[in-house]
C-alpha cells in the first residue's frame, strides 16, 4: 500500500503525523480499537466541531455554557474563565493570502489527559466514559493542569464568581482550576451538553456530540469517514474533540 | 544550645527585628490573598506561575548546593571545610524550609496541602518533589543537629549519621532534579522541554548557593570574628568558577538547539527573553543584564588573582547570585509561558502585595538562618575560650 493511501486510511488519528511519527500512535489507536470491542468499555463521548457550518458572528454555544455552568465572566482577560471560545487564527505572513479562521476552543477531552497525569491530588482524573473531570473539593489550586494543557483549555479561579445563573449546578469559589466536562452532569440525566443544544437551537448544527463506541451514531460515522482533523493530533494526549473544516 | 539563639547583642535583635517586620508584612499581604485570591498578584490565564514559583525554583538551588561542601569534607575527609559544614547545613535547612511555604502561598487552596500527601500520586512530579523536599529537610535537621552537637561535645559524632550523611548526598541532588521535571516533561511548554533542564539547574545551583556561603562566611568573620578559613573560601571560590562556567556552556547548548533548529516553538521563547515579541519585552533588560553580568563574573573568576583578593571575590559572588537569580528566579519560569501554547503574548510583572509576601518568607528564611547561625557562632565562642 501507498504511504499516503495507508495514512489518508488511518484516518483522524494520523491527522498532522508525518510518516516517521506514526509508529507509537499506530500502537494507541490498535488499544483504543480493542477497547472499543471490550463490552466494559461502554460510552466513550466525543464531539465534531463542523466549522463549515459555524458562524463566526453566534454566540449561542458560549452563551449556553455561561449560563448552564456557572462559567465566571469578570470582564478582564485576566481573570475570565472560559469552556467554550472562539479563537481568531491569523496567517503569520499577510502576503501568503490565507484568510483569518475563527475556531471554537475547547476541552479536547484528551483520552490521555496531560492535566490528570500531573495533578498531585488527583483532583483532575478520567471518568470510564473518557470525560475529564475535576473535583473542586479536592483542588488544591496549584495551576500545574493549566500548565500542562496543549490546548490552553484549562482555566483558574483567580476570584470568586459574582453571578450563579443555574442553580442546580455548583458554582466555583476562588482558588481551584475549571474546564469543559461536556456537562457530564447533563449527560448522567439522559441530556446532551448545553453548547450542543444552543447550537442546534440556533440553527447551525456546527457541533456534533455522541458515542464513539456506537457505530450507529452520527459522530462515529463522520469519524470513520476520516476527514476530521484534531488539534496537536501528534502530540500523544488523543483528543476527543475533531474539527471539520480546519 | 538552643537557648543561645534567644540570648544575644543588641545588634543581633535588631536584625531579628528587621526580620520579623519582613514577616509581618508578608503576613498582612497574605491574608489579603487569602481571601480576595491570587487576584491580587499580577498571574493571570496565561501566565499563572509567577513570582513564587521562581523563588522556589532558586531557592531548591541554594537547598541542594549545601552537597558542594558536604560531599568534599565526609565523602574525601577535606579537613578545610570542617568549620564551614555546620554553615552550608544552616543555609541548606533555611532554603529548603523556605520552599514549602512558597508552593504554599502560590496554592489556590492552600489549606488543602495536606492533599499532597493524604492523596499520594506516583504520576506526578509535584508529590515526588514534596517529599524529596522534606526528606532534605529532615536529613539536613538531623544530621546538622547530631554532628553539631557531638563536635559541642568534644566527641566524634554518633556512628549512625553516617549512612544519612551519605544518603543526604544523591538526595540533594535529586531534589533540584526533580524540581526541573517539574517543567520540563510537559509537551506543552516547549522551552522547558529539554532534557539540559535538570543540568543547567544544578550548575547554576553549584554557583549561587557555594557564592552566598563564601559571602556568609566572609560577613561572619567581618562580624563576629568566626572564620572559616582562608583556604575553605577559596576552595569555594573554585567551586563556583566552575559551576559558573558550566553553567554557562549549558545555556549556550540551549541557545545552539533552539536557534540552529529554528523552530518557532523554541525560537519564539527565546526571542521573548531577549527582544520581547508584539511589543511586550518587561523581560529583555533583566536578562541581558544578568547574562552579562553571568559572563563577565564567569570570566573574572576563572583568572586565581581575581579569585584569591577576598574583597574582589565578595563582588563577584554578589554577580553570579544576582545573574543566577534573574535567570531562574524570574527568566525561566516566566518565560515558559510566553508564548503561551495558543501564542499568546502576555506579559506577567509581579504585584506590590505579591512582592510583600515573597519578603515575608524570604523572611522566615533569613529568622530561621540567623538563629541557626547565632547557636553555631555562640556555643563555637564558649569552645575557644575553654
Amino acid at each position: 500500500m501507498d504511504r499516503r493511501i495507508f495514512l489518508k486510511k488511518s484516518g483522524p488519528a494520523l491527522a498532522g503525523v508525518s510518516g516517521a511519527m506514526s509508529l507509537p500512535i499506530l500502537a494507541s489507536c490498535s488499544s483504543q480499537d480493542a477497547q472499543a470491542d471490550s463490552p466494559l468499555a461502554g460510552k466513550k463521548w466525543g464531539m465534531v466541531i463542523d466549522l463549515t457550518r459555524c458562524q463566526s458572528d453566534c454566540t449561542a454555544c458560549m452563551d449556553a455554557c455561561r449560563q448552564e455552568n456557572n462559567v465566571a465572566l469578570h470582564g478582564d482577560p485576566r481573570w475570565d474563565v472560559h469552556w467554550i471560545r472562539r479563537a481568531t487564527i491569523r496567517p503569520k505572513d499577510e502576503s501568503s493570502g490565507l484568510e483569518e479562521k475563527s475556531v471554537l476552543l475547547m476541552c479536547n477531552q484528551c483520552d490521555n489527559p496531560p492535566c490528570a497525569q500531573v495533578c498531585p491530588v488527583q483532583a483532575t482524573y478520567k471518568r470510564e466514559d473518557g470525560i475529564v473531570l475535576i473535583d473542586h473539593h479536592r483542588c488544591i489550586g496549584c495551576r500545574y493542569c493549566m500548565i500542562a494543557c496543549p490546548y490552553n483549555a484549562r482555566f483558574f479561579n483567580y476570584k470568586d464568581n459574582p453571578e450563579w445563573p443555574n442553580k442546580e449546578y455548583p458554582r466555583r469559589s476562588h482558588g481551584v482550576a475549571e474546564s469543559c466536562h461536556f456537562c457530564a452532569h447533563l449527560l448522567d440525566k439522559g441530556g446532551r451538553p448545553a453548547c450542543v443544544e444552543a447550537c442546534e437551537q440556533a440553527g447551525q448544527r456546527a457541533l456534533i456530540f455522541g458515542d464513539m463506541n456506537d457505530p450507529e451514531s452520527e459522530i462515529a460515522q463522520l469519524v470513520k469517514e476520516g476527514l476530521l482533523k484534531r488539534i496537536r493530533a501528534d502530540w500523544g494526549t488523543e483528543p476527543k474533540v475533531y474539527y471539520q473544516g480546519l | 544550645m538552643l537557648e543561645a539563639a534567644f540570648r544575644g547583642s543588641k545588634r543581633y535583635w535588631i536584625l531579628l527585628g528587621v526580620w520579623s517586620t519582613l514577616i509581618l508584612i508578608g503576613a498582612i499581604s497574605f491574608s489579603r490573598q487569602l481571601t480576595e485570591g491570587l487576584t491580587i498578584t499580577g498571574m493571570s490565564q496565561d501566565v499563572s506561575w509567577g513570582i513564587y514559583i521562581a523563588q522556589f525554583t532558586f531557592l531548591v538551588g541554594v537547598a541542594a548546593s549545601a552537597v558542594m561542601v558536604v560531599l568534599p569534607y565526609y565523602l574525601h575527609d577535606y579537613k578545610a571545610f570542617g568549620k564551614l559544614v555546620i554553615l552550608g547545613e544552616g543555609l541548606a535547612i533555611s532554603a529548603v524550609l523556605m520552599c514549602p511555604l512558597f508552593i504554599l502561598v502560590d496554592l489556590g487552596q492552600p489549606q488543602r496541602f495536606t492533599n499532597v500527601l493524604l492523596h499520594p500520586t506516583m504520576n506526578s512530579m509535584m508529590f515526588w518533589d514534596s517529599l524529596a523536599l522534606m526528606g532534605y529537610l529532615v536529613l539536613n535537621l538531623v544530621i546538622g543537629a547530631t554532628t553539631f552537637d557531638a563536635e559541642r561535645k568534644g566527641g566524634p559524632p554518633p556512628r549512625w549519621v553516617k549512612p544519612l550523611i551519605l544518603l543526604s548526598i544523591p538526595v540533594a541532588v535529586s531534589i533540584h532534579t526533580v524540581t526541573a521535571f517539574l517543567y520540563s516533561g510537559l509537551e506543552a511548554r516547549p522551552f522547558w522541554m529539554t532534557a539540559i533542564l535538570a543540568p543547567r539547574f544544578l550548575a547554576s545551583a553549584f554557583a549561587s548557593g557555594p557564592s552566598l556561603l563564601i559571602l556568609i562566611s566572609l560577613t561572619l568573620r567581618g562580624l563576629k570574628k568566626f572564620d572559616v578559613g582562608r583556604e575553605a573560601i577559596q576552595k569555594l571560590a573554585l567551586i563556583v568558577a566552575y559551576a559558573m562556567v558550566i553553567n554557562i556552556f549549558f545555556t549556550g547548548v540551549e541557545f545552539f538547539t533552539a536557534l540552529y533548529s529554528d523552530m518557532p516553538h523554541h525560537v519564539h521563547a527565546f526571542e521573548y527573553m531577549f527582544m520581547g515579541l508584539e511589543g511586550q519585552n518587561v523581560l529583555a533588560p533583566w536578562m541581558w543584564t544578568g547574562m552579562s553580568i553571568a559572563i563577565i563574573c564567569a570570566v573574572l573568576l576563572i583568572v586565581p588573582k581575581f579569585r584569591a583578593n577576598e574583597r574582589f571575590l565578595a563582588i563577584l559572588c554578589v554577580g553570579v547570585i544576582a545573574s543566577i537569580w534573574i535567570e531562574k528566579g524570574m527568566g525561566i519560569v516566566v518565560t515558559g509561558f510566553v508564548p503561551s501554547p495558543l501564542g499568546k503574548v502576555v506579559a506577567y510583572t509581579p504585584t506590590a502585595p505579591e512582592l510583600a509576601i515573597t519578603a515575608g518568607v524570604y523572611g522566615i528564611g533569613l529568622l530561621v538562618l540567623t538563629m541557626l547561625y547565632k547557636i553555631v557562632v555562640t556555643v563555637r565562642e564558649r569552645q575557644q575560650v575553654m
